[in-house]
């Protein structure tokens, strides 16, 4: 699969361990976003010539993609946003009329700062109590911790589907269920689920759920939010401007119906090109073949890590809980030092807080190390990364 | 190569924690902290008559962070503040690539190729932001 990511030409010797913060571009998309650049480039929806018609219609072709391929039911519309956080951020300030004062939102304490930070805003300017699902020692994705945090005061439910710190999946229908069961507004971070298995919307029923392009295989600056027309229609729009207008006059304006209510400006169509392509690159190997690539994958680096006497692994014991990637430290070595080490030999892995800094207060650990899967990645790949480890170790002087 | 700001000075202040400690009766104390990495060291000095009497840190962070910190306090120690402020900013300058790394900072000349690693340079310079800071505190005081 490596051959059809041109960057690995480039590089011949990457090993890219980094997925969960950005993929890798196909060739298809690259060909995807070059021919649009070279065919079609014009402002969508208000144009009356060619170029603006070409556009549009290659914006609206893309939701439709996004619509097959997550099997969005017709309740919902697709709404485009540049990312996963500022779907987030869209969601915290248009459904603050929604929600209550002294009313709660809950979110898992292993949140991304994009699950976290725009919920804390809501809660100070609505008087509501943020609320994190804890739990004991492998935190938050027992069902119990969820039963006990959402109450008949809930508003809202965010989570992400896979958490980005931990790799846990949720597993996320019951948590819908459970919101639903208290009239809760439902919400899911899928950016770290969409390029890894199958999802299928109309099943899952959500109220709201977001991804970014950037973590399946399309380009930087194009995600969407997926929600309930219901809501949107009572929701008052992020942003305001071009292209989302009804009538304006000096000092009044109505809005367009949705989804344009909630995409101000010009639209980042290309984007949408890009991640139109990425879908079908997704599609021509089946989520199936996706999801069986990685999870082979996974599993072996996880017992190659577990057996490691120098690593500590972060995270769910049980394999069917994880997905996509491992978070761990080497016992005694920083992981900003592992990673500038492992980047010497051409091994991308991620080392920080992975903009979780509550997670890492919660198991008192600053900083962990990060490696993440996509389809260009090879247990030879885990075994580089292994040799690599054993580097670090001689570095650092332990045996 | 990264490794090679792995060398044996480095890792010899980071393996060994040397300067590590919690100095006596500091009359100055500078947090540092690395939101990026979580890297968070405590500068602890004593001044007495314009002088560097005792220096150490405490915190953690990673080996890039504490062995800057650790030969940071080996070359400030018995100076004075001005001495001390001087040092951390040659020290800046020659991470920015502003100065060539030269005697007039001793060990610390190890650091110089932090200049060609961005990803870095927070972890590197903790420690001379902390000197400065307490240099410019004194300077206030005085």
């Amino acid at each position: 699969m490596k051959d059809r990511y041109p960057i690995f030409n480039q590089h011949k010797d990457l090993v890219y361990l980094d997925t969960a913060a950005t993929s890798q571009t196909p060739d298809s998309v690259i060909n995807a976003l070059q021919n649009f650049s070279e065919t079609a480039v014009g402002s969508p929806h208000r144009g009356l010539h060619q170029m603006s018609i070409k556009a549009t219609e290659a914006y609206l072709a893309s939701k439709l993609k996004v619509a097959r391929f997550l099997n969005v039911p017709a309740s919902h519309e697709v709404i485009y946003v540049k990312s996963t956080t500022e779907g987030m951020n869209l969601l915290s300030f248009s459904l603050r009329e929604l929600v209550q004062r002294e009313h709660n939102i809950v979110i898992p304490i292993t949140s991304h700062h994009a699950n976290i930070l725009p919920w804390q805003r809501l809660a100070e300017g609505s008087g509501m109590e943020l609320r994190y699902v804890e739990g004991d020692e492998t935190p938050t994705y027992q069902h119990a911790y969820w039963e006990e945090a959402v109450d008949q005061n809930t508003d809202i439910v965010s989570v992400p589907w896979v958490t980005n710190g931990l790799g846990i999946d949720y597993c996320v229908h019951h948590i819908v269920d459970l919101a639903k069961a208290n009239k809760a507004i439902s919400i899911i971070d899928g950016a770290q689920i969409v390029a890894h298995q199958q999802i299928d919307l109309t099943h899952l029923d959500p109220d709201f759920f977001l991804f970014s392009g950037h973590k399946m295989y399309g380009p930087q600056g194009i995600g969407a939010v997926i929600g309930r027309r219901q809501l949107l229609e009572k929701m008052s729009p992020y942003q305001v401007g071009g292209d989302m207008i009804e009538f304006v006059t000096k000092k009044t304006a109505t809005f367009a119906e949705i989804p344009k209510k909630f995409e101000a400006g010009t639209q980042n169509v290309l984007g949408a090109v890009g991640l139109g392509a990425a879908i079908d690159f997704l599609e021509s190997i089946g989520m199936d073949k996706v999801s069986q690539h990685e999870a082979a994958i996974l599993k072996y680096a996880f017992e190659r890590f577990k057996a490691h006497p120098h690593i500590t692994v972060y995270g769910p014991d049980s394999l069917s809980r994880r997905k996509g990637l491992i978070v761990f430290n080497i016992n005694g070595v920083h992981p900003h030092d592992v990673a500038s080490l492992l980047d010497d030999l051409n091994i991308a892995i991620r080392a920080g807080h992975h903009c979780c800094q509550p997670l890492n207060t919660y198991f008192q650990v600053p900083a962990t190390c990060r490696i993440s899967f996509g389809l260009y990645n090879s247990k030879a790949d885990i075994d580089a990364l292994m040799d690599g480890i054993a580097q670090v170790l001689e570095v650092f002087q332990i045996e | 190569m990264n490794r090679d700001l792995y060398n044996a000075v480095v890792m010899e202040h980071a393996l060994n924690r040397k300067n590590h400690r919690e100095i006596k009766n500091p009359t100055h104390i500078e947090r540092g902290f690395n939101p990026s990495c979580g890297d968070d060291l405590t500068l602890m000095v004593r001044i007495a008559d314009g002088k560097v009497e005792d220096a150490g840190y405490i915190g953690h962070g990673c080996a890039i962070s504490k062995a800057a910190i650790s030969i940071m306090i080996d070359q400030i120690l018995g100076r004075s503040v001005e001495e001390a402020a001087e040092i951390a900013k040659i020290y800046l300058a020659m991470i920015r690539g502003e100065h060539p790394g030269d005697e007039s900072i001793g060990d610390l000349v190890v650091f110089e190729t932090l200049k060609n690693m961005p990803a870095r340079v927070k972890c590197g310079t903790l420690g001379a932001h902390c000197v400065k800071l307490i240099a410019d505190k004194v300077n206030q005081e005085n």
